[in-house]
Parts: C-alpha cells; structure tokens; sequence
C-alpha cells in the first residue's frame, strides 16, 4: 500500500515526468543519430577506399621516367606501386552554361584496371578505347554529361575530343578537392577525366614519362614507405607528397567526419546533463513531498535500502521510457542524416546499418543519467532518521546558518519583495539546479545560435566581405594580362586588378607551415583583405600578412621577419626570399596570405610559372557580367572564369548541409531549454504551493501572488542567464576552434543578436512555462493548499 | 465582558449550508445542511470529533472554499455569489486566519511576517506592537525555522491580529502543539482577542480547550448538534 503512494506521487508529477522522459529521449535520439550517421558515413568511406585500393603513400613531381616505379616497387613493405601522368588543363563546354573549367586529365591503363587508386564504375563501362575517357561523377551531374556524350578537352591549347565511355567515383576525389590549398571549389567548376594512357602520353607531350606514383604499402608502413619515396621522387622535382591520411580529399572528409563527432557527442552530453539535473530536481522534490510517508515505511521496519530501490528505480525507469523511442528516433534520424549528406556530398553508395555499439552506449548514457540522478535524492530519503521523517522536517542546522545570513544581507521595507528575493536564495541545492538547469538551456541556445553565425560569418566574409568585383578570371600564361588590360577599356568595365598566386612554405626560427601567398596589387579595391582588427589591409613590397593561425604556428609578430620559400622542382635550387610580417589577416576559410603584386611575382611566381597562377579580379556594370563572361569564356588566354554570383551560389550549396545540422540542432536545443526551463519553472511554483496558497488566503489577490512567484523565478532566470551566457561564449568558442585547422580556419562569433535572441527566448520559454503553473495558481484549491505538508 | 449593540448583525449566519466532495464515484457530504447563528464579539469553540466538518465550515467561513448549496454570511455580506476579487478584499479586510500548521513564509523573519499583512491593509506602525502583544519582542529578527511551534503559533496569531480583523479563525491552533504550549498560545489568543472585543471561531477536538469559549457550536457528521453557552473560562485556569 505504502508503495503504491511512493509512485502515486511520481504519477501526480506525470507532466513534469513526461518532459524529463521527452528530454532523454531527445538526448539518446541525438547521439544515436549523429553517431551512428557518423558511422555510417565512416564504413561508406572505408568500404569506397578499400575496395578501390586507395593509396597509401604518393609522390607528385614534375616528370620523371616511367622505370622510377620499378624502383618503387623494389622499397621494403611496397605492396604495389603505380605511376600515371596526370595535368591540369581545361574542359572547353561551348554549348554549356560554364563555357571553360578546371580540367585535370589523368592517364589510366586500358588492357586492366589502375592496381592503386582504381575507379568505381557508377554508370557505363571502363575505357576501352584510345577515343573514350571516364569522367568523374560529381562533375558530370554539376554540367550534364552522360554516358556516350563527347567531352573536349585542351592542354596547352590542344584540344582532343573524348567519348565518354563512363561516370565514376574516384577514391582520390570523394570530396572534391583540387589541392590542399584550394579546399572549396564547386564541382561544376572542376573536372577530372581519366583517359587512355598512350593517347594521355601523346597529347599531354611528355613521352614517357609520368608525374606520379601512387604506392600500396603493409599496414603501419606508410610513413616509411613516403620517405623512400620522397628520396626517390627528390632528383624529378618533388612537388609534394603525401601518405593517405593527408590527401587533401580524405583530410578535408575526415575533417568533416571529426566535426560530425563532436557533434555527436557534445550536444546529446548537454541533454543527458540537463536531463540528469532535471531528474534530480524532480526526484527531490518527490522525496520532500515524501518525507512522512518514508518515515511511516521505515518505522513500519523497511530497510534504507529497500526504499533507496524504490526511489533509483523511478530514476531509471524514467530514463529507460526516454531511452528506448529515443533509440528508434534516433536510427531514423541517422537514415536521413545519411540521406542528406550522401545526396549533398554525391556519395551514389551509403549504408545505413543498425550500430548496436552506439545504441547500447546511448541506453546506456541514458540508464547511468537516471541512476546517478536519483541516487542522491534516493540516498536522502534512505538516510532520514525515522523521527525527522514523521514530522516532515528536512531543515538541516547549516542551512538555518545560511538563511540567517540571507536575512541580514536582504533587508527592504516593503516586505513583500523579500519573498521573492530570499526565494531564489533560500535552498542552495534547489537554487544551483535551477541555475544549473537555466544556464544549461541559455548554453545550448548561445552555442547553437553561434555555430550558426561562425558558418555564417565564414560564408559572409568568404563572399561579400571580401569580393568587392564581378569576375575572377585565371589565365593561362603570364603574358595574358594584357589581355584583361585592355578589356578593362571596354564600354560597361570599372576596374581590372592583377593577381598572382603560388603555394608556399613560411618558415620562422620556430616552425613552418604551408600557406597559398597572393600578390595583390597595391591600393586596389576589388578584393577587400581586413587586417585582424577590422580594418582594411594594403600590401607593401617587402611585406606580407599572414593568417592569425600560421602566426600563432610560426610564433611571429608583426614586425618579425619570415622565410617564404617555394622548392622548384626542375633546378633543385628553392626560390627563397625574407619578407616582414606586415600584420595579421583576417581570414575566415583558407591560409592565404598577401603580398604586393610585383614583389610576388619577381620573387617567386614567374620563376615558378607554370606552377603559380596569374588573374585578375573584374569589376563592371551589373548588367555586362554576362557578356564579359562570355566574352573572357571565349579567350585563349583565359583557363577559367568564374563570376562572384556562381561562386556564391556554389558555396551555399556546400554550406547548405551546415546550415541543416545547425537547423536541426537549434530546434532540439530549443526543445531542450524549453523542457529544462519548463521543468524549473513547474519545480519552483509547485513547491511554493502552500506558502502562495497561504498568502491567498491571508487576502493578498492572485495576481500578486503570482507576481511574486514570476518575480523570483525571474530573478532566477537573469541569475542562470548570468552563468550560462560566458559559460556558452566560452564553450562556443572552444567548439569552434575544435574545427580549425592551418588551412581551414572558422572564427567563433557572438553578434549582440544573439545575446539579444538568447535572453528573449529565455524569458518567453520561461513566460511560456510558468503560464501554466500560474494559471493553476489562480484555480488552486486554497483549502486544500494551506494545510498541505510542503 | 461587554454586550455589543442590539443593531449590530451578526458576525455568522448560515443556512441550510452543504459542502459536498466529489470523490470519483461517490460525493462526501462534509457539511450537511448546517444552520448556525453566532453574535458578534464572541469566542466560538466549534467542536466536534476528526471527519464532522469543522475544518470545512471554517474554510468557508474564511471564504477559501464555496459552499454547494446553502447561504453563508458573514457581519451581514453574503460570502456565496462573491467574485474572486471580492473574495479577495473579503479575506484581507474582514477575516484573520490561524492555521494548524503556522505556515509563516520561511524566508521571513517573524517580524517580517507580521509586516508583510501589516502592509497590505495599511497597518505597518502596528506590527512591532502585534509582536509584543504576543510576547516575542525579542524575538522579532528569528526566522521560522529558529523559532519553537509554540513560538511559531504566536507570531501567526500576532500575524492575523495586526490586521485588525472583525472575525478571527483559528483552526486547532494547538493541533501540532503539546498541552502546556498549547494552553500558553490559547493564554494569548484568549486575552488579544478579548482585549478588542474581536469575534473569534476557534475549531478544537479537545473537549477541555472547549470550556474557553463563550458559546461552544458542536459538529457531527456535517451537521450542527448543538449550540449552548460556553464556560469562558481563560485558558490559563484549564487544567487537563
Ligand atoms: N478536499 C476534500 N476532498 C474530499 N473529501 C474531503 C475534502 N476535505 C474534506 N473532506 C471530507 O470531508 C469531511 C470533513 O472534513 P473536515 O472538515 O476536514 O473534518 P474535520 O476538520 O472536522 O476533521 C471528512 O470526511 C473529509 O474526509
Ligand atoms: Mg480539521
């Protein structure tokens, strides 16, 4: 009888119960999903890599003869070795929307399939003819082509004719990226096409000889393996080489990967805390309501532990409730995670298994919730002495201590605001788990809403901070901006301003790194570069900035002096030259750094023509981007043309997968506050019952007792708004820089419209929730409340 | 004591008054057609055995519950058909209460308690005499929770007398005290009220805390069994 009243009282809580069971339920579903879609992602990529032998260690050089690969072959722990002759040129498209693009053909064998780095064939059927090439997929949907269709390609103004035989995935190309130093590019704007080899020796001209070797190694061997390789590699103009982990492709999607982990962990965390926290405010006050009752069953002789049971059991069967339609939600998410990404990435294979690993973990996260949750209100209850119990008193000699102090610190004349005031103050524990509980939700908030706005801020600065013209066009030699010079003249034409750019290494007395160094022209306007304070940088012979992280690696000021130099592949002898650090740029994606035009290109960039690459940024009337585009499409000169529209476009694209994991992240985060903060508000006017029923009843009206209630929880929220936004700002920022690496930098951002946002979603959740509380303030039976034990 | 005017009205007066509680199926009938007068200016023991609907007839007495059916009025305003914001005014001018269980506010100190219903009828400059009257004087700066029941149970009467009310409702003061605590409460209670010529309905099981009352209204199952006069004497010569 006595425990059926025991889990009466949890049923009479049954609203409250249900938003602690919504709560981990949410809290399971948001780790089961984002883990196992990061799973999932994780098995597609090495099921992909696997199967198409993915390389372990490669080298890039300028050319070397094809017996270098025997020599490979002969390196210990060398499973297989494959050299192939690869170049960047372009894909002419005359009757297509983007007239030229990137092109990079790479040659593969046709009488059996690469032995390293092979092919997925997604739609036809591997070369079998001189005339047919392979056309790699995202690219092929970004601009139409299909099996059958004749692709033209041009290398150094010769241009061959191919069919396309098939559309494939190439391991090398998962995510499509050209090279570490470009990592966003629109696969519309880059294609990559396999072609015979002979008739790949014959037109790219080198005879034979081959620009890459791609090498299988036994496990573990890869790093040795590389240095061999480098040594080898070193006398044909090493270019850069890489073990399989540092391809630029799978770094950028193990990056993405890492991303979707931490994801995965640190958000369902925040709901399983807040949860636990509310669970535990809940329970306790359970057991205060409890207090007599536990007093009858232990005097009526049962153990302490038999009533710690009773009360850890409701703890972990609320969680067990949450936890197990958590699970399922949480697979189904996962499956439409997956869903979007492979559809966003062009993965054509994903698969979409049940992990029972992560679905354990997350019952039990959720289990252990519940259990430590209740365990301490347990305790509590197990431990009153039967005497204390029975006459419902649960006041301890400190806590008198505690209140005594309030008192004299708060002193008003007009005693009805004291309520409120020493309410908020009157049970630290009560107090803390509310903060706890308020902070948690105002956490969530600031760190979703600033995740949204460091993308944003990314997207922001990448596109209309920084392009200030209409179209970006590379050429194809040094000598073609002339060219730009004089379409700089034309009728509806503003401006025209040179670019060179070229990867290098900086090195200080410290360290060194890899950075893409960009000579912009001194005093131009088209591309606005911002030092780290916000103002607008111009460059200086002599000098250069570089990025915030590239500073922080080289441990260099401004002022200091940095080594840029650039290995030339053919002379065997580095470029190198001292610049000054001119200050820091403020750079949200990429590592690049800027120097002044002339200065870049004497030093380095005609030297390493045609391994740096020459532009222009255009700027003319709205109305002529077209015909200027197509008028730069058409050129000789011109490699590829892109106007600052279509780029924008693209990178939404790409960003758009961001900003839907944001989506979802803010409404659960949202979810999340409101249930943490509901409970809280629920707690706090539920336990004062009897005493606003009393004030009721001594002639105060319902609307000033509800006043004092709101009051107090007011004070309550601003209190946990107090802790919980720099607790989020700090959190925000630490998340943030967990995605930042040397070439891929993301700022942590709070604008005031979130601080704004965070406390105006507060105070209505908070408005929202004690609404309902309130209102049965008014209707409360007074009777009944004034002599109900608290 | 003194006799109050003739033209007065009195201070309770109810007619065929029911209270019933809907419980599922069946509906409890706490008060049962319960037709009671009671002159101003007098002490009421309500008496009558745990269940009969004291503590019921008291509650809506104070106008913290509505009758099913019946008419109650108190000093001649009819409690039945009264708005919450009439009910409210009902409560803070004309009725003072003192509950079994003290509920003082727990945050405040005694003192403060009594200033915090000083204030609301406007009676501040009274609440340090309020406390004297019932001996805590030095007491005042305690909280709740430093004080005894006994201690606690004066300062809600000091709480319930500072408001001057017309009609004073104690019930079982001494619920949650022992006899010689209780008896000194009652001491308090007794002498404050008389002092003033305040109308006081106290509900007691306790048939020797009955021999205060001036008139002593006995309950039994929701009904009156009999009103006779009461014995007045002080609380302070009751012995158990
Ligand atoms: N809120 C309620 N719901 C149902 N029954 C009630 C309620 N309050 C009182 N009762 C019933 O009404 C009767 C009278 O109760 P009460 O006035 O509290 O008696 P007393 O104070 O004389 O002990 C009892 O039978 C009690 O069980
Ligand atoms: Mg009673």
């Amino acid at each position: 009888m006595l425990w059926r009243k025991l889990w009466a009282d949890t049923g009479a809580l049954a609203r409250q119960a249900s938003a602690l069971v919504v709560l981990i339920c949410l809290g399971v579903a948001l780790y089961v999903g984002l883990y196992e879609a990061y799973q999932n992602l994780g098995d597609a990529y090495d099921w992909i890599y696997e199967t198409t032998e993915f390389a372990d260690a490669s080298v890039l050089l300028s050319a070397a003869p094809e017996s270098l690969v025997e020599s490979a072959e002969t390196i210990p722990h060398v499973r297989q070795a494959m050299g192939r002759l690869v170049k960047d040129g372009s894909i002419i498209q005359r009757d297509r929307e983007r007239k030229r693009v990137v092109g990079r053909f790479v040659g593969v064998p046709r009488q059996h399939r690469p032995t390293v780095n092979d092919l997925w064939v997604i739609e036809g059927h591997y070369v079998a003819d001189a005339d047919e090439a392979l056309l790699e997929h995202q690219f092929a949907a970004e601009n139409g082509y299909h099996v059958g269709d004749v692709i033209k390609c041009s290398y150094l103004s010769r241009e061959r004719d191919f069919t396309v035989a098939g559309l494939v995935l190439s391991p090398e190309y998962v995510y499509l990226v050209p090279s570490e130093h470009s990592p966003f590019v629109s696969p519309g704007t880059f294609g990559v096409v396999f072609v015979e080899e002979d008739r790949a020796r014959e037109w790219l001209g080198v005879g034979r000889r081959i620009t890459e070797i791609h090498c299988l190694t036994d496990a573990g061997y890869d790093e040795e393996v590389l240095e061999k390789l480098e040594a080898l590699a070193r006398p044909y103009g090493l270019e850069t080489s890489f073990v399989q982990e540092d391809q630029p492709s799978k770094r950028l999607l193990t990056l993405d990967q890492q991303g979707f982990r931490k994801l995965s962990v640190f958000f369902p965390i925040l709901f399983l805390l807040s949860a636990g926290l509310s669970l535990y405010g809940a329970l306790s006050r359970i057991v205060r309501l409890q207090v007599t009752i536990i007093g009858m069953l232990k005097a009526s002789g049962f153990t302490s532990r038999e009533i710690l049971v009773q009360y850890v059991m409701q703890g972990v069967l609320i969680a067990v409730a949450g936890a197990v339609p958590g699970s399922i939600l949480g697979h189904w998410l996962a499956v439409w995670l997956n869903g979007m990404y492979a559809d966003a990435l062009h993965i054509p294979i994903m698969k979409a298994g049940i992990h029972w690993d992560t679905l354990s973990i997350g019952f039990l996260l959720a289990i252990a919730t519940g259990f430590a949750a209740a365990y301490l209100p347990a305790r509590t209850a197990a431990r009153l002495p039967p005497a204390v119990a029975m006459r419902g008193e649960m006041e301890s000699a400190r806590g008198i201590t505690a209140q005594r102090r309030l008192v004299e610190w708060s002193r008003l004349r007009t005693v009805i605001y004291l309520i409120p005031l020493r309410g908020v103050f009157r049970r630290a524990s009560r107090t803390l788990l509310a903060l706890g509980g308020i902070a948690g939700g105002v956490v969530i908030i600031v760190t979703t809403f600033g995740m949204h706005a460091s993308t944003m801020d990314a997207l922001g600065d990448f596109l209309a901070g920084s392009r200030k013209y209409d179209i970006d066009i590379q050429f194809r030699r040094p000598s073609s901006l002339a060219f730009a010079r004089s379409a700089a003249a034309l009728p509806g034409a503003r401006a025209v301003s040179f670019t060179t750019s070229i990867p290098v290494r900086a090195r200080s007395s410290w360290d060194s790194g890899e950075m893409m160094l960009t000579g912009v022209e001194r005093g131009q306007h088209l591309l606005r570069i911002r030092s780290q304070s916000g103002e607008p940088v111009d460059v200086t012979p002599g000098e250069i900035w570089i990025p915030q992280q590239l500073a922080d690696r080289l441990m260099v000021e401004p002022g200091d002096p940095v080594m840029v130099e650039w290995v030339e592949s053919s002379r065997q002898r580095p470029l190198r030259r001292a610049f000054q650090v001119a200050g820091l740029v403020d750079v949200a994606i990429g590592n690049s750094a800027y120097g002044e035009f002339d200065d870049i290109r004497r030093s380095f960039s005609d030297h390493a023509y045609p391994e740096s690459s020459y532009g222009a940024f255009f700027a003319c009337a709205p109305s002529r981007v077209d015909a200027f585009k197509h008028r730069f499409d058409e050129s000789d000169e011109v490699v590829s043309v892109s106007t600052t529209e279509d780029v924008t476009e693209q990178i939404e694209e790409q960003f758009a997968l961001m900003l839907i994991f944001v989506g979802v992240l803010l409404s659960f985060g949202l979810v999340l506050a409101g249930s943490t903060i509901h409970s809280v508000a629920t707690v706090s006017i539920l336990e004062r019952t009897r005493e606003l029923a009393t004030l009721r009843s001594l002639g105060f009206s319902a609307r000033t007792t509800a006043g004092i209630a709101a009051a107090e929880l007011c004070v309550l929220t601003a209190l946990g708004l107090l802790v919980g936004i720099p607790l989020g700002k700090w959190l925000n920022h630490l998340y943030i820089q967990s995605f930042s690496t040397e070439s891929l930098a993301f700022r942590a951002v709070l604008p005031l419209w979130i601080y704004v946002a965070t406390v105006l979603m507060v105070y209505v959740l908070v408005g929202l929730s004690s609404w309902g509380a309130l209102r049965r303030l008014r209707s409360m039976d007074l009777a009944q409340a004034t002599k109900a034990g608290e | 004591m003194q006799e109050r005017r003739q033209d007065e009205p009195d201070a309770l007066v109810s007619r065929d008054l029911w209270k019933q509680y809907p419980m599922g199926d069946v509906t409890v009938d706490a008060l049962r057609g319960v037709n009671l007068r009671l002159p101003a200016g007098q002490f009421v023991v309500l008496l009558g055995p745990s269940g009969s609907g004291k503590t019921t007839l008291l509650n809506l007495a104070g106008g913290l519950d509505a009758a099913t059916k019946g008419e109650l009025a108190v000093f001649g305003r009819a409690l039945n058909g009264m708005n919450e914001a009439q009910l409210t005014a009902y409560r803070r001018e004309t009725v003072g209460f003192v509950f079994q269980m003290f509920n003082l506010v727990p945050t405040l100190t005694a003192l403060e308690n009594v200033r915090l219903v000083a204030q609301l009828v406007g009676t501040d400059h009274l609440a340090d005499q309020a406390i004297a009257d019932v001996g805590l004087a030095d007491r005042a700066g305690n909280l709740p929770s430093q004080l005894s029941g006994g201690e606690q149970q004066r300062v809600a009467i000091a709480r319930a007398l500072v408001k001057q009310p017309d009609l004073l409702l104690a019930d079982e003061p001494t619920g949650a005290l022992d006899f010689e605590t209780g008896r000194q409460v009652l001491s308090v209670l007794w002498q404050q009220t008389r002092s003033r010529r305040m109308t006081v309905i106290m509900v007691t099981h306790n048939t020797i805390l009955a021999r205060m009352g001036d008139t002593v209204v006995r309950l039994r199952s929701g009904q009156v069994v009999g009103t006779e006069p009461g014995e007045a004497i002080p609380p302070s010569q009751i012995t158990p």
